[in-house]
Order: C-alpha cells, then structure tokens, then sequence
C-alpha cells in the first residue's frame, strides 16, 4: 500500500548514487581522449613532425588535417563549424532533424501496415504457418542489402523527395514490428479468454478491450527496436540516393572529401538522434500505456 | 452433394493439387507470355493461394518437416507469381530480373559470387565478430564483478549499442583502408555492445539462492563463473550471437557501400546497380540471405544444443 | 440433516443445478482420458457446495461445464432450468478464476465495470453498479488503482466484485484463495461469507482446503480422482451464520476429521 509513496520519496537519493559512477566514468573517458588520439596518430604525426609543418609531436598530433581519432578540441571545433548557421540546410541539425523526419515518417507507415499484417497472422493460422517463417527469416538476414535496389526501383517509378527513403525506413522496420503485433494480439492468457466467454463478449470487445491492450506493451518495445532499424535503412537510402539533406548525404560528402573530424562528428550526431527517437518512443510508450508500473 | 463437394475441397490430397496446378500454370504461362495473361495469372496465385489455406491449416503435427512446407508452398508459388507478372509485363530485367534469371546468375558467376562470400562473411563478419564478441566477454565479467563498473560503464554501453552503423561504416574505412580489415573492425567494435548487455544480463540472471549454495561450499567471487554464471549466462549469450550475426552482416555489407577491394557481396550489389546488371545483383542478395540464413541456423541448433534445459527451449 | 438448525428456505421442488449421469472424457481411441463419470448432484437455492478432492479428481472440470467452459460427453446438466450455454448467454453465473485475472490496463473500478460494459449498459449506470459492488467487498477507497497496485487478497476481492456485477444468482468460484498466505484466506473466507448470507447467492467453490470448505458450505462434495467421480457428500450442520468463534466448534472438527476420512477413501479407490 505504502510502495508506491515510498518509492517516490526514495528515487531523487538512489538517482543521486546512481549518477556519479557514470559522472566518473565519463570524466575518466575524457581525460583519456587527448592520450589515446595522441597515441592512434603517432605516427602521421611523426610524418608531419618530419615534414615540418608544426612544432612538438604533441602539436602535431592535435593539429592533423585528417586525424584518426581527432582531439577534443578539433572535435568541438568541427562540430562548431557544422552548426553554423544553426539552420542552414548544410548545418548538422537540419540535417540529423530531416532524416528523423524520414525515419518516423517510415515508422508510422510500417506501423500501419504491419497492423494489417500482425492482425492477419494472429487470427488466420493457415496464413501465419504460410508468412511468418519468411517474415521472421527477413528479421535474420541483411535487408539493407536490398535498399540500393529498392532506390533504385523507386527513383523508376517516379517516387522522389522524402518518399522513397521513409519507405526504405519503414520496410526495415516493418519485420520487427509485424512479428511484435502478431505476437502481442496471439498472447491472451487463456482464463482472460475464459473471462471473455463467460460474458459471452464479442469477438470485436475482445480484440478492442482486451487482445489490443495486452499487445501495447509488447508493440511498443518492439516499436524501439524496430526505430533503430528505421533509422539505419533511413540514412542507407540517403547513401543509395542522390540527396543533398539528412545525415547520410553529409556523411558521403565528409567521406568524400577526406574530412575524418567531420565524419566523427556526424557519427555522434547519428548516436545523438537514435537516443531522441529512442527518448520520444519511450515517452510515447508512456502515454499510451498509463497502467503500467513505473520503476 | 454440394456440402460433400466442399468437405472434400477441404481435404489436403485437393488444396495440394490445386497449388500444384497453379503453380505449373504459372510458370507455363511465363514461357510465351502473352499480353492478355496479367489477369488470369493474379487470379491462378490467387487461387494457389487460397490452397495453401487447407494445406498448411491441419491438426499441428510433430514432424518439425511439417513446419517447413507451409513457407514452402508460399515461397514456391510466390516465385512462380512473379515470374509469370514480370514475363508477362515485359519488365526489362535492368530494372527487376526475373527470379529464373536470378537463379541463372547465381549459377553462372558461382566463382565470383562465392569469392564475395568468402570476403563477406568468413573474413569479415565472423573474425570481426570473433574479437567483438572475445572483448564484449571480457568487458561483461569485469562489469558483473565490479559493481562501480554496473553502474558506471554500462550506461555508455546501452547508449554506444544505439549507435547507426552507417554512421560508423565511413570513419571505419578512412581510418583503416578499404581491405577486408576496415570491415573487420567495424564488425568487431559493432558486435561488443550487445554482447556485454545480453552477457551482464545473462550473468546475473544466476539466483541469488543458487549463489548462496556456491557459498555455502566455500565459492565466491570468480569462482563461481564456470559453475553458474556462465551456464545460466548461456540462453542470453545465444540471444546476443544471434543479434550480434545479423549486426555483423549489416556493418561488413553497409562498410563495403563505402569502400572495398573489389571484392565483397555488399561492394557486388552496391557496383551491380549502377551497371544496372540486375540479376547479378539479384544473385549477390540471394547468396547474401541463403547464407545468412544457414549461419543463423547453425546458432539455433548449438542453443537447442545447449541450453535445452531453459524453459524457452522445452 | 434434519437437524440443520435455521435452514435455508430453499425446499423447493426445482434444484438450481441438476447433474445426472455426467460424464467428460478428452481424446478418443487409445489416448481416451476419462475425466469424470457418473456424476449426480442437485444444487438448491441458497446452498453454498464446495469440491473437494485430490489434485485430477475433475472438480474444477466440473465447475468449468457448469459455466459452459467446457462441454460434457455424456449425462445431462440444466443450470437454473437451461441448458450451460443458454445459462451463459444469459449470464445467469458470475464465475472467480484461480488468478484474479484482471485487466492490468484497468483500474479497479474499470475492472468491476468490464461485464456491464459487455451488456452495454450506460457508463454511468455501470460505474454506480461497480462502485456498489466494490463496496459489498469492502475496497472502495482502491477503487481508482490498478491491479499492480493491489494485494493479492485485494486483487481477488475486485474479482469477486467483478463476478457480482450483474447481480447473478450463481457464483463459480474455482480456488480463488489458493494462491493467499493462510492469514488472509481466514479473512477472505470470512468476508465471502458474509457475502454470501447478505446476497442470498448461491455458490459453488472448488478448492484444496478443507478447513476452508467446513467453514463455508452447506454441503461439500468429496470427488476422487481416475477417474474422476463423487464418492461422497457430507451436509454440513454447523449454524449457518458462521463466525471466527465457529472454527472452535467441537463439531467443526468432527466434520473436518469426515472430510479428511471421506478424502482418505477417495485416495485409496
């Protein structure tokens, strides 16, 4: 009776002593980053050394043109630079917010589908025994491999802009979720379904009062995983494409011209956005699922 | 005499006739494809379809055989489907191949394609994931030994597995070269995260009581490894291999888009598409699915292997 | 049994519940299980029955065709004059599960409402018919929360509201305190009793326990297993208003040690 009260007064203390070996441990990744970029670009600093373009093979090391692992600060200063101006379409945040963009838009028309799909798998067995192998054997297998094509395809057929990479995004994730709606509206405890019979309830009250509910959950988590597929097959199809926004047209164009910092840089910013969606679908999952507990 | 009609469309020995019938129709009529035929070839998959219904609906029976020839049916009739649409469409194969012309090109190029295989998965992904795996290991006893570790390490941990490979795949190739070892790396640095989460979970997934019971014969600390943490670790070490093959496949696949020797199923689809050389590109995915899917087999087989005593497995 | 002091004033001619001949049998051919056979029972208005017997002695496949949860192979069943399935269609039974089986994405009162929403009556009607019933077992301040929220003997509580909601005549009740520590099953079995006299329910309640079954019934019916069948059925002539002094009873240990004897010859058939 008193958990629920209790918890809320003991989680700012806990949250305190959880915080600070995380706090350690990323100080201690900081102070490290100088030696370790130091130590990974001996060597062309020594070529730079030896060429004479700088002073000190620290100097030389902090300062490359193409480092491996760039220094603190020259991170910070490419990053600065691919802000500026904060919303020009070459900044890095138009860019990482247009192919968000692409991955939800992909999300939603995967979720939609596979909300047919999921629904006719749990409910037709003939039809689950027939797909659900492949669908689960897609899961297991390279699909990117196939996005290439498929822009390839798309481009033929006249589908241009935003499109074709929402739906290379969607396709990724249309696998996990499709197995997660199936799996959630088969999953019904079978004294719930003796419940159900017992009022005589119709098949539409079950699905819509019970077999929907109790997949939420499930779909939900599976919405998470299947949004960082999304989000690989988003940025492959800008690789695959002609496109001059989101993140995998900036990544091509850095790769292209040797910039290595730019490419870290684009690197965290993709790290940066799998962690908002990730951010948003779990605060989605909250509100679409109010009953459950909360740790 | 019309419901006894329909009990005995129901029956098996029909459904699979008329699969079979629909199936060889299709494929006759994807020979000298006639214009008119789009329609009737809908409806014969249609039909061939609807037999799958009965053929696949049966009593569950216990041949694992039985499981497999559902999907057959599907995946036979679905090939034959769109072989006879494309014939008949006239769709020009730089655009879709047909599946016939597919198979042909995996036959034909067998050498190359193989070589490219060799490249992708062998070098590639499965010594890449060897180290990845090796080091996630490694990070996930340290991890469960040193609590400061918990709390403090695996944050980064939960947050670097959210990382996009593509986003990696170039800074792996400027950094280390377009040969196999690039490929290798990111394989390699892709592959650790999930295998110290899964391990970490797997590994304190030992109950406490059997922990007491080590205790209470004097084992403590990394002793009791080999006896319970890293058998009950086991079922969730199997989840992460499993994740870890397919992580493996995108990152060596995505890692040769950018940059290869020549070599390498992902740099043959990614070369193949702007040749417009379709079937070859058909090909290079069918090798890159056939084998992905036989290594992702041989994973299921050791678990069941192993860990037949874990209640998901019975 | 004529000595039942303050019996019920339910001698009418038609039992509630009539089982003659029943029999329930899964599989055919040599996988043939026979779950239960030869069964007669008559259940009056007013009676409290509780089963009891051995664990595959068939009492909760019993209770599960009295509901129309399962159907019977042989014999007859009528349940308030129809038939299981007319019986169900006019959910004329409320039925407890083992588990409490509720709607973790509904609170309490959500839960006591789900029937009525079944019957689709008017969402205000049923949320005053759920806050009644919630009342009757006591949990109207836990109204709002959801099943994570509750105790077991809390979650079981809203159950047993939930089988009232429609204000059936029958109550099924399938070992609902099984899984409680054996404190709160004494509250419980107290608490449903009290029920049980100011509702003028009848009920039917399968369970393990035998304290538990002299506290509450009228009759109980002792089953053995393989098959399963009814070897025997004790009247209970405890007062029918039972209280905690009733567990002291000379006489409520008289009838345990019958159970027990009654159970003892069920195991050795």
């Amino acid at each position: 009776m008193s958990t629920a009260a209790g918890a809320g007064t003991a989680m700012p203390l806990k949250r305190l002593i959880g915080i600070w070996p995380v706090a350690a441990v990323g100080l201690a990744m900081l102070l490290l980053w100088p030696l370790i970029a130091f130590l990974v670009n001996l060597p062309a600093a020594r070529e730079a050394l030896a060429q004479g373009g700088c002073t000190g093979l620290y100097a030389c090391a902090s300062t490359l043109n193409s480092p491996i692992l760039p220094a603190p600060l020259q991170f910070l200063d490419g990053a600065a630079q691919m802000l500026n101006p904060l919303w020009g379409r070459s900044s890095l945040l138009f860019n990482a917010l247009y192919t968000g963009w692409e991955t939800l838009l992909g999300l939603l028309l995967a979720l939609f589908v596979s909300f047919f799909t999921g629904t006719l798998l749990a409910f037709s067995r003939p039809f689950e025994r027939a797909t659900l192998p492949w669908i689960v054997a897609s899961q297991n297998v390279p699909i990117i491999a196939l996005a290439p094509v498929l822009v390839v395809l798309l481009g033929r057929f006249g589908v241009q802009g935003l499109l074709p990479k929402a739906l290379i995004s969607g396709y990724i994730a249309f696998f996990a979720l499709t197995v997660g709606v199936a799996r959630g509206l088969a999953s019904l405890d079978p004294l719930r379904l003796d419940l159900m019979r017992s009022y005589c309830a119709s098949p539409w009250f079950v699905y819509w009062h019970v077999r929907l509910p109790v997949a939420l959950p499930l779909i939900m988590t599976n919405l998470k995983v299947a949004a960082a597929g999304a989000l690989v097959g988003a940025i492959v199809a800008e690789l695959s494409t002609v496109t001059f926004s989101g993140l995998g047209a900036m990544l091509l164009a850095r790769y292209y011209a040797g910039d290595i910092i730019g490419l870290w840089v684009v690197m965290a910013a993709s790290g940066l956005l799998g962690i908002a969606l990730y951010a948003l679908l779990s605060l989605l999952e909250r509100v679409v699922t109010p009953w459950s507990p909360r740790h | 005499m019309v419901s006894q009609t329909l009990t005995l469309l129901r029956k098996p020995p029909l459904a699979f006739g008329i699969w079979l019938a629909c199936t060889a129709a299709l494929l006759a009529l994807s020979g000298p494809a006639p214009a008119w035929a789009g329609t009737p070839a809908l409806l014969l998959g249609l039909a061939g379809a609807l037999a799958i219904g009965p053929l696949a609906g049966g009593p569950t029976r216990r041949n694992p055989l039985a499981a497999l020839l559902p999907p057959f049916y599907s995946g036979v009739l679905a090939v034959a489907l769109i072989q006879a649409l494309l014939e008949i469409h006239r769709v020009p194969s730089g655009l879709i191949p047909t599946p016939l012309a597919m198979f042909q090109a995996a036959w034909a190029d067998r050498a190359l394609l193989l070589q490219d295989s060799w490249q992708t998965f062998v070098l590639e992904s499965l010594s890449g994931m060897a180290v990845g795996i090796a080091i996630g290991l490694a990070l996930a006893v340290l991890i469960v030994r040193v609590r400061f570790f918990e709390r403090g390490l695996l944050p980064y941990m939960v947050m670097l597995a959210s990382l996009p490979v593509p986003a990696m795949a170039p800074l792996a190739v400027a950094a280390a070269g377009t040969g196999w070892g690039s490929k290798a790396l990111l394989v390699a640095v892709v592959t650790i995260f999930p295998t110290v989460i899964n391990g970490v979970r797997g590994m304190q997934s030992a109950s406490p009581l059997s922990l007491d019971l080590l205790r209470s014969y004097g084992l403590e600390g990394l002793r009791t490894f080999a006896p319970l943490r890293l058998p009950a670790a086991l079922p969730f070490l199997f989840t992460a291999l499993k994740i870890d093959l397919t992580l493996a496949l995108i990152s060596a696949i995505v890692g040769e888009f950018f940059g290869s020797p020549g070599q390498g199923l992902g740099f043959r689809i990614k070369f193949e598409v702007s040749m417009f050389n379709m079937p070859l590109v058909w090909a290079a995915i069918l090798y890159t699915t056939v084998l992905g899917l036989a290594l992702y087999a041989l994973i299921v087989v050791l678990e069941r292997r192993l860990t037949f005593w874990h209640p998901s497995m019975r | 049994m004529s000595a039942v002091p303050e019996s019920p004033p339910s001698a009418d001619a038609h039992p509630l519940v009539d089982i003659s001949g029943l029999g329930k049998h899964y599989g055919s051919g040599t996988e043939r299980h026979l779950a239960l056979t030869g069964v007669d029972l008559t259940i009056h208005r007013g009676d409290f029955v509780s089963l009891i017997g051995p664990s595959g002695c068939g009492k909760t496949t019993l209770l599960r065709i009295l509901a129309d949860l399962e159907s019977i192979t042989e014999g007859s069943v009528s349940v308030g004059g129809l038939s299981p399935r007319e019986a169900r269609m006019a959910r004329l039974y409320g039925y407890v599960f083992q588990a409490p089986t509720l709607l973790d994405w509904r609170s309490a009162l959500a839960n006591v409402m789900l029937p009525l929403q079944v019957m689709g009556r008017p969402k205000a009607e049923a949320r005053k018919t759920a806050l009644e019933r919630l009342e009757q077992v006591g949990l109207t301040e836990a109204a709002r929360r959801y099943p994570w929220q509750l105790s077991g003997g809390q979650q079981q509580r809203v159950s047993i509201a939930r089988a009232l909601a429609l204000d059936p005549e029958l109550l099924f009740m399938d070992e609902p305190f099984g899984a409680l520590d054996e404190i709160t099953r004494e509250r419980m079995n107290q608490d449903l009793h009290d029920l049980w006299l100011r509702t003028h329910k009848t009920a039917v309640f399968v369970t393990h326990s035998i304290a538990e079954a002299v506290f509450l019934s009228t009759r109980i019916v002792v089953m053995s297993a393989n098959p399963g069948g009814i070897t025997r059925v004790l009247d209970v002539d405890l007062p029918r208003e039972r209280n905690f002094e009733t567990r002291s009873l000379p006489r409520f240990f008289e009838l345990v040690n019958e159970v027990h004897e009654g159970l003892r010859d069920a195991y050795a058939v």
